[in-house]
């Protein structure tokens, strides 16, 4: 059965073609929650949801529209829902692998040490989930602006402004914790050398 | 070239950690997605009125949450919803505050469920014992002025499926600024629309079953508000206001 087919069929409430149709996207939408919400049994809860969401709402998508990008706005908004409902303590920071392996400690890899990890996500996690997502689509789908904007369903000029601009600082919150991540990242561009970049990422 | 860093160090993370095998229930949609439409509970609750014999009464009952649910349906559809409603509908636990323009801040925050003493859903919660629903409230401030407050009323539903935790928006409200202290001790508040022009705004004083209310209208979507002592309530709906008037007359309760 071809994707319009698949797709008509889960309109009729086939369940075994919506899994087909949504299947391929469910390794890289947990994953993405995942980031959001800095929380395995979160993000599971949240595509658990997005999917009953999709599939109670199959019948009003487009099918001259492409699934993927219509399916990833629900499940981005179904993390972000559940960010601002649960406010957990993430607990992915917890359990970050320890990259420490041969290969990897090159000064040429330049790759952060573990402190300087932890300061990366730390400062991820304590973005506001607007930030937090616009970071997670950028950086880790590799969305551009435009197609950010679409899942987020807002400007291309608000994303780029939450891509490259720090939400305010909270009182007596340290300037560090004011960079969205990309800008410490954009900060290490800057750096020619692993200690320098690594003195961007740790607290000053 | 250091943003790739931060892209490897992402896919590092994330892919590391294995994917659930449950997040598709093998076959729980149906009655996941069942179970989200609140009509269900209702015509679970109308139908046990009439297995009990009230015949009548169940009959009138049975008319008026349909006629209820019809309108509920419309007003939870997202897409019959201004946009600021659907990221405030969901919203339950704790304090959340966001940052907005030009110095205002918004503000989330859960209500106690005591608040909800009065409201008429949990009239419609009875069947299922495990449920409970909670009022939100989100307002805007700039430089400590209160700009606008939303009430939002919300349940959950908890499911032995895969899917739990299903929340739903009811309704709103936009209580004018500085009128919170009023609304919690059950003074009936007045209505402010934000978000477009007080031309585009249309309000009319209307009575349901002898209790004030006032209808609120922009574009094609009509608000219906009312508080009494000891509480209150609000519809909305892309309907015509005689519908909203017809399903708010039929509630159980009003205040």
């Amino acid at each position: 059965m071809d994707l319009q087919g698949t797709l008509a069929a889960a309109q009729a409430g086939d369940q075994d073609a919506f899994r087909a149709l949504v299947e391929p996207y469910l390794p890289g939408a947990y994953r993405t929650t995942l980031l959001i919400l800095l929380d395995r049994e979160l993000a599971r809860d949240a595509v658990q949801e997005a999917l009953v969401r999709a599939y109670a709402s199959l019948g009003h998508f487009r099918t001259d529209a492409p699934f993927r990008p219509w399916f990833s706005r629900i499940v981005v908004n179904e993390a972000r829902r559940l960010w601002r409902r649960e406010r957990r303590q993430p607990t992915l920071l917890e359990e970050l692998p320890d990259l420490t392996s041969p290969g990897e400690d090159s000064p040429e890899a330049l790759l952060p040490a573990q402190e300087s990890r932890e300061s990366l996500w730390q400062a991820l996690a304590e973005l506001d989930d607007l930030h937090r997502t616009v970071l997670v689509l950028r950086y880790y789908q590799g969305l551009s602006e435009s197609e950010m904007a679409e899942v987020l369903e807002t400007r291309p000029g608000t994303v780029k402004s939450r891509l490259h601009n720090a939400p305010p600082a909270a009182p007596g919150t340290a300037e560090r914790r004011r960079c969205p991540a990309a800008l410490l990242v954009r900060q290490g561009s800057s750096c020619h050398n692993r200690e320098v970049f690594l003195r961007c990422w740790k607290v000053t | 070239m250091l943003e790739s860093h931060l892209t490897d160090e992402l896919r590092r993370v994330a892919d590391a950690v294995p994917v659930p095998d449950d997040l598709l229930p093998a076959a729980g949609l149906k009655r996941a997605v069942a179970h989200r439409r609140p009509w269900t509970m209702v015509a679970v609750a109308a139908a046990a009125l009439l297995a009990l014999g009230l015949s009548p009464l169940g009959q009138n009952a049975l008319a008026a949450v349909t006629h209820w649910v019809m309108t509920y349906r419309v007003a939870v559809n997202p897409g019959a919803i201004p946009d600021p409603v659907v990221d405030v509908l969901t919203i339950q636990y704790g304090q959340t505050v966001e940052e907005k323009k030009d110095g205002v801040r918004e503000v989330h925050r859960g209500v106690s469920v005591a608040d909800l003493a009065g409201w008429p859903l949990p009239v419609y919660l009875g069947p299922d014992p495990e449920a409970r629903a909670v009022l939100t409230e989100t307002y805007r401030e700039k430089d400590g002025t209160l700009l606008f407050t939303t009430l939002t009323l919300n349940w959950q539903v908890f499911m032995d499926g895969a899917s739990k935790n299903l929340s739903y928006g009811m309704s709103r409200g936009w209580i004018p600024a500085g009128r919170l202290e009023e609304v919690r001790s059950g003074a009936r508040p007045g209505v402010e629309i934000y978000g477009v022009e007080e031309s585009q705004v249309k309000q009319q004083t209307v009575s349901i079953r002898g209790h004030e209310a006032t209808a609120t209208q922009v574009g094609p979507t009509w608000m219906l508000h009312w508080w009494h002592e000891g509480g209150g309530g609000h519809l909305v709906g892309n309907v015509p206001l005689e519908v909203l008037l017809k399903v708010a007359e039929s509630m159980p309760r009003l205040e």
